[in-house]
This record gives C-alpha cells, structure tokens and sequence, in this order.
C-alpha cells in the first residue's frame, strides 16, 4: 500500500482501535465487578464455606462468654488481638499467642509463637518437631482459657485428640447401658401395637375419605372449590424459582464440559417412606418402672445448629460432627467425587 | 407420532437453542475474547498492508488471535482457571508483539516475530506454574532445593555474567542471553509464600536479604527495589506487623540515600529525573525523547505503525510504553494502565479467596511483584519517579522477561485454580445429586 493512502488509513483506524481498547477494558471491568458480586452471593448461599469447625469456649474471661462458638477456618492465629481469626481474650493469652493449620487425615495442627504456652488435652507443647494435633472434642488450654473443638462433617480427623491423662470421660460420651431381654421384648411389643394402631388410623381414613367421595358424587355441589385469595407480591423468591426465572447465575458452579451426568437409581416401585427408627431413651433410676415414651423434645438436639447459648448453657462440644448441610456420609462422597472429578483420585 | 406433538418438539428444540444462543452472547469471556481477536486482527492487518505487503504479518494476524483464543478459551478447559487473568495477561502479551512488530518495519530487525516466539514459551511456563500450585503438595523437603538453586543462580552473573546497561545480570548461556533475576522472582515468591505460612522468619528472611545484596553488587537496582518492596508487603500482609514493617521502610529509605551518597550513577540517575533537559545532549536523551513521544501522539496518537519510536533509545524494552503513547495517543496509554489495575484487583481478589496461606501469600506477591514493576517502569516513563531498568510486564521485549512474568501469572492461576476446587467441594456438599442433575452445562 502506498505510504499516503497507508498514512490515511492509520490515521482513520486510531478511533477504531481506541473505542475497541475502551470496549475491552470496559468488558473486563465489568466481568471483575460481577465476580465481586458473585462472591459475596455465594459466601451467603455457603455460610460455612473455608471452615473446618467451631471452638466451643468451655471458659472464657471478660471478652469471651462461656458457652460462645468461634469458627475455625483452615489455617490462622488465635490471640488475645482482634485481628486474629480466632480473638480469645482472656488472661494469660498473648496478642499473638499462636497458630494452627487443619492438615487432612490428621487435625488441626497448634504451634505457639515464641514461648507461649500451649496445651491440648493435658500435653504441653514441646518442641516443633513434636506438634500438637487436636481432633474432634480435643480441648485447649491457652490462658485461663479452655475451648473445645468441633469439627465439621467431613473434617474430623482419624483419633488425634490425645486424652488427658487422669481424666476420665465425660459421662455424655459413656455409652448407655444396654436394655435386658425383658425390656426389650416389653418395647418390641409396644411397636407391634403402635404399628397395628397406625394401621387401624389409616384404614378408617381410607373408609372415611371413599364414603366422602361417593356422597359428593350423588349429590353434587355448584362451586364448591373457591379461588384462594391472591397472596401479596413480594421480590422474595426461593432458590429455585430464582433459578428457574433467570434470576441466580448458577455458572460457578457448572459441570465441566464434556461431563457425564452422574446416575440416578432406578426405582422401579416409588419409594416407601423410610422405616421409624426408635431409640431407647437415657437410662436413669426409674426407667424400668416408666411407660416407654418416644421423647420428641429432645429429638436430634444439637443436631441442628440453631441451639441457644445463653447464660450457662454450654452447647456439648463432642456431639457428632455437622454441618449446615449435610451429614459426615455425604460430605465423604462429595470429597471423592470432587477428587476423583479435579485431582485425578489422588490425595490432597 | 402426531404432526401437532412433532411441531411441539421442534419448537421446543428452537426455543432452547436461542437460550443457549443468549447464554452464550452473555458469557463475558466469550464477549472479552472476541472484542480482543478483533483488535489484534485490525491491527496485524493494516501493519501487514504497510509498504511492501507481508506475509508476516499475514501470518500473525491470523495467529495472535487464535493465540489469545487457544490460551483464554480452550486451555481452561482442563483445570478451572481464572479466565479474565488469563484473557488480560494474553491482551498484554499480544500488545507487545504488536508495537514490537510495528517498529520492526523499516529497521531490519525482527523483535515482533522473537517476542510472538516468547510468547507460546511463556504460555508453557505458565502451565508448569499452574501445574507446581495444584500438584505439588510436600514442599517442604523441594523448598530447600529451590532455595539452593535459586541461591546459585543469583551468584552465576557475578561469576560468569556480562554487563548491559551498567548491570552485571546477565548470563549467556549456549548462544542464548539469559536474565537469573527474573527466574528467581517466582522462587522468591515460593520461598516467601511458604516460610511466612509457616512463620518461620530466618529463613525467607535471609534468602531475601542474600538476594538484595546480590543484587546490589550486580548493580541491578530497579530489581532490587522489585525484591524488596515485594518482601516488605508480604511481611506485612502475613503478619500484620506495623512496627516492624514501618522499621523496613525506613530501612529502605536510609538504604536509598546511602546509595544516592556512595554510587554515582544514582546521583546522576536523580539529576536527570529532576531536570532532563539540561542533560538532553547526553543522559538525558532518553527521558526526554520519551517526554516528546508521548506528547507528540497526543489524545488519539499518530497512528499504528507511524511516528519515530526509533529515535528513543532502548524503545522496545524500558521505553516501550512512550511507542505505544505515540502511535495509540494517551488515552489508549491509560486504558492499558487500566488493563494492569484490574489485572491487579484480580490477583488481589485471588490471593483473598483462597483458604490456605501459603497460597495466598504466593498469589499476592506475584500481584504485588507485577504492580511494582509496572509502576517503576511506567512512573519512570512519565518522570515520576528516577527511570530505573526495568521492563514492563507482558509487553517489553525480552524473553526472559515475558516467561518469568507469564510464570507469575501461573502461580496466580493455580492458586486461582485450587480456590476453585476448594469451592466445588463446599458446593458439592451442599447440594444433593438430585440438585446436580439440574446444573447447566459450562464451558469452562
């Protein structure tokens, strides 16, 4: 191309290239902001996403009540300083008196800084090439003060908690006595007539609803049905209408291409409501003289992570692990898949 | 099967291909990509179309595009990458051939073609990177090792190096010129990254103080100013310890005026930051054809492949950003000053997300690292601050120079890449496989 028409044609393609220039910066400042967004949407739709469990303070000092949960994330430093992850401020507890890392298979690992002092389940740290591990329902003396760890499900380490010497178990984690057989023949009768009772129920519902149907078939009734009143229109959706109208962007956590849907099991009859499962209740003085009763308010306590500490109220620190999501089998399986899926199956 | 039923399917079929349609014209990546493939299309097109046509450039408007789309589209799809990172750092990159193809025209030379050839190197050193963040898993023993390595590599120059602009970094390896600097650089950071994670101070503490004065003895200061900003910031960010870190600053400062009073190639360096006019016959040419560069393109520039970058000298490495000024005009300079602060924030955003410490100190010295650099050399440019040797990321000529920084930006993305699997794990746990059965399928 002659140079003059070469020179026009520059001249004339600066613009194009400057508002492709602008389009291009404008885009990816646009996508960083959306990210942002994104992020903090799925902090909440995760709440307990990068923690490995909860420090229960089995005692405290002035700034940290007794009966107080702390969230653990993977890796931090825990002091007296608020710009710990875990503040525990309480005499005797440094600004920064350690640090600790969650290894897999293992716990979570506490190191002092210096030479504080440093103590889970009555030994002492000693030396960096013998650290301390603390597992589920480990605790830790740091101060005056003394917490408990629970982990989340999925995190528990293989028996690490070393026990204090001495110290004998609590009576929450004694096992309870087992029934004799003439308990438990009582209680195997009992089911036999709950059962028989449930089944009387439903049949004479049964009988009640077709009489029912039969009678408004003979005599039928003009507009009975009446059209439930319009409920009011709120912006609060659910997360799957959400999901269903647009309105969620779901792409952090697409499959990745190519992928395989994973299997469903076929059932070929529809799924039988799953068998009651009955417990005996805690054994104590008078058992064997009371009715054996079903204890409904005290069904999965604890389990649900909405229990209310308030005054002396300690929340029982070695209860099973959980999560806010689901249970300890599950979260197995999604560490497998997740591996098997991103890793190659190899271990972390 | 019933006309009607049959009528119903397809219009399913066409409803469901148009919202895939949609979907794909809203994945920001996809929009991104092609607005850049655009650019650099255009552009190789009409520096093709200059004098005398050439294949060249024929060949790399073709290439670069597909280039940009190979690393930011479809090498993602085998590990969950950060893919505005990668399509920013590709952006950059690809800049760089340009304005270096661009000037190649009329001198004889063929740095663009050199740099597009760094470039595919660089991609590699950037998956050796990704792959070292997510595999590697006992460091402890390996740290070691890249802190000897990296020790005898800094000493190579001083025992078997040559000088280039006054420094005494190079070595010259079977007929190949190699900075050891910028390889140490992503040492640096692992060795910072994992000792501070385990608050352990010597030993980072003394590679970077054998590693600064190393490179005080070679000579290379704007390297060591890179080294030490990039040590200081870490501290602070892994230990939140203000006395101390304010203790380095002034270390730092008093460390600055002692060199100003001992070397005098530092006194003279100042003097023609302060005034470079009157040196404008000898030491001072070179800010002050960049001053003029920049002011003769103006807003708009004076057009690709137009204008006298030649004039400025080391125009393809230090000055790089003055050629782009000119022949894109300012604005375009600050869209691409745009381009390294939200390649920051990235980084930044990275280094916050991810769980685990030595991670994150990585990904933000690596952050930090490039936004110094970028700084040093760009306020050099401008004349705020003393023009000191240094490249600008991704876009300077230089192979050495590219790869390390495409190795920053691997470390970045395995570090990006590691949060990802971190999240897919939190999110595999709360939902059920019912739930999963209704995901999208991505294309990542």
């Amino acid at each position: 191309m002659p140079d003059e028409i070469y020179e026009l044609v520059a001249q004339g393609a600066r613009y194009w290239f400057l508002f492709l220039m602008a389009l291009i910066a404008w885009r990816s400042w646009r996508w960083y902001r959306r990210d942002r967004r994104q992020a903090k949407k799925r902090l909440k739709l995760l709440p307990d996403a990068g923690f490995v469990g909860e420090m229960v303070v089995l005692q405290g000092g002035k700034g940290l009540e007794r009966g107080a949960v702390l969230p653990v994330p993977c890796e931090g430093t825990l002091g007296a300083a608020r710009t710990n992850d875990l503040c525990v401020q309480a005499a005797g507890v440094e600004k920064r008196h350690l640090w600790f890392r969650y290894d897999e298979g293992r716990g979570l690992m506490v190191e002092p800084f210096g030479k504080n002092a440093v103590n889970v389940d009555g030994a002492d740290f000693e030396s960096r090439r013998d650290p301390l591990y603390m597992g589920h329902g480990s605790r830790l003396y740091v101060g005056e003060a003394e917490l408990r760890l629970r982990m989340f499900a999925g995190f528990e380490a293989e028996g690490t908690a070393q026990r204090r010497s001495g110290v004998e178990d609590e009576p929450a984690q004694q096992q309870p006595p087992q029934p004799d057989a003439q308990q438990m023949a009582a209680y195997q009768q009992w089911m036999q007539q709950q059962w028989m009772m449930q089944q009387y129920a439903q049949q004479q519902a049964y009988q009640q609803g077709y009489q029912q149907a039969m009678a408004q078939q003979q005599s039928p009734q003009p507009e009975l049905y009446e059209e439930p009143a319009p409920e009011d229109e709120t912006d609060v959706y659910t997360y799957e209408e959400a999901r269903a109208q647009g309105l969620v962007d779901d792409r952090a956590f697409m499959r990745p291409a190519g992928e395989k849907k994973p299997e469903l099991p076929v059932y070929e009859q529809p799924l039988a409501e799953p068998a009651p499962q009955f417990y005996p209740p805690e054994m104590d003085a008078g058992w064997a003289d009371e009715e054996y009763a079903w204890d409904e308010e005290n069904e999965d306590e604890g389990m649900n992570g909405d229990e209310v500490m308030n005054g002396d109220e300690v929340p029982d620190a070695a209860e099973p692990p959980r999560s806010a999501y689901v249970g300890h089998d599950e979260a197995e399986r999604a560490k497998r898949r997740v591996w098997d899926r991103y890793l190659g199956g190899g271990a972390r | 099967m019933s006309k009607r039923s049959r009528r119903a399917e397809m219009q399913a079929a066409r409803r469901a291909r148009a919202r895939a349609d949609r979907e794909r014209r809203r994945d920001p990546a996809r929009a991104l990509v092609s607005a850049m493939m655009l650019f650099y299309f255009s552009a190789f097109l009409l520096i093709a179309l200059q004098g005398e046509i050439q294949w060249q450039g024929f060949a790399l408007a073709a290439a670069v595009p597909m280039m940009i789309y190979i690393a930011t589209l479809w090498l993602p799809r085998f590990f969950p990458a950060d893919k505005l990172l990668l399509a920013i750092a590709n952006f950059l990159c690809a800049l760089g051939v340009l304005v270096l193809y661009s000037t190649d025209r009329g001198a004889g030379t063929s740095r663009g073609m050199q740099q597009a050839m760094y470039y595919g190197i660089g991609i590699i050193a950037m998956l050796v990177c990704i792959m070292i963040v997510r595999y590697i898993r006992r460091w402890k023993f390996l740290m070691k090792v890249v802190m000897m390595g990296a020790a005898a590599l800094m000493v190579l120059p001083l025992a078997i190096g040559t000088e280039q602009n006054g420094a005494t970094n190079w070595i010259v390896i079977g007929g190949t010129s190699l900075q050891p600097s910028e390889v140490v650089k992503i040492a640096l950071l692992l060795i910072l990254g994992w000792y501070m994670s385990r608050h352990q101070f010597w030993p980072w503490f003394l590679f970077a103080g054998f590693s600064l004065l190393v490179l005080m003895l070679q000579k290379d200061l704007g390297t060591a100013l890179i080294y030490y900003i990039t040590t200081l910031l870490l501290f602070y960010a892994s230990t939140g310890n203000l006395p101390l870190t304010g203790l380095g600053v002034i270390g730092g400062c008093g460390a600055a005026v002692v060199g100003y009073k001992m070397f005098a190639h530092v006194k003279k360096r100042v003097a023609i930051w302060r005034n470079p006019w009157i040196y404008y016959e000898t030491s001072g040419y070179q800010i002050a054809q960049t001053l003029m560069a920049i002011a003769s393109g103006g807003l708009f520039g004076v057009g690709l492949g137009l204008g006298a970058p030649r004039v400025i000298p080391v125009y393809f490495t230090d000055c790089i950003f003055a050629v782009i000024c000119e022949q894109f005009g300012v604005i375009f300079g600050i869209l691409v000053l745009a381009m390294y602060v939200i390649l920051i924030l990235r980084g930044t955003f990275i280094a916050q997300s991810s769980r685990h410490s030595f991670h994150a100190i990585m990904a933000m010295g690596a952050t930090v690292m490039l936004g110094v650099q970028t700084f040093i050399i760009i306020g050099g440019v401008l004349k705020m601050i003393p023009l000191t040797g240094v490249t600008m990321p991704f876009v300077s000529y230089g192979g050495t120079s590219l790869v390390s920084c495409m190795g920053l930006i691997g470390l970045i993305q395995g570090v990006a890449s590691v949060n990802q699997d971190d999240l897919t794990y939190d999110y595999e746990i709360s939902r059920s496989l019912q739930e999963e059965m209704l995901l999208p399928e991505a294309d990542r």
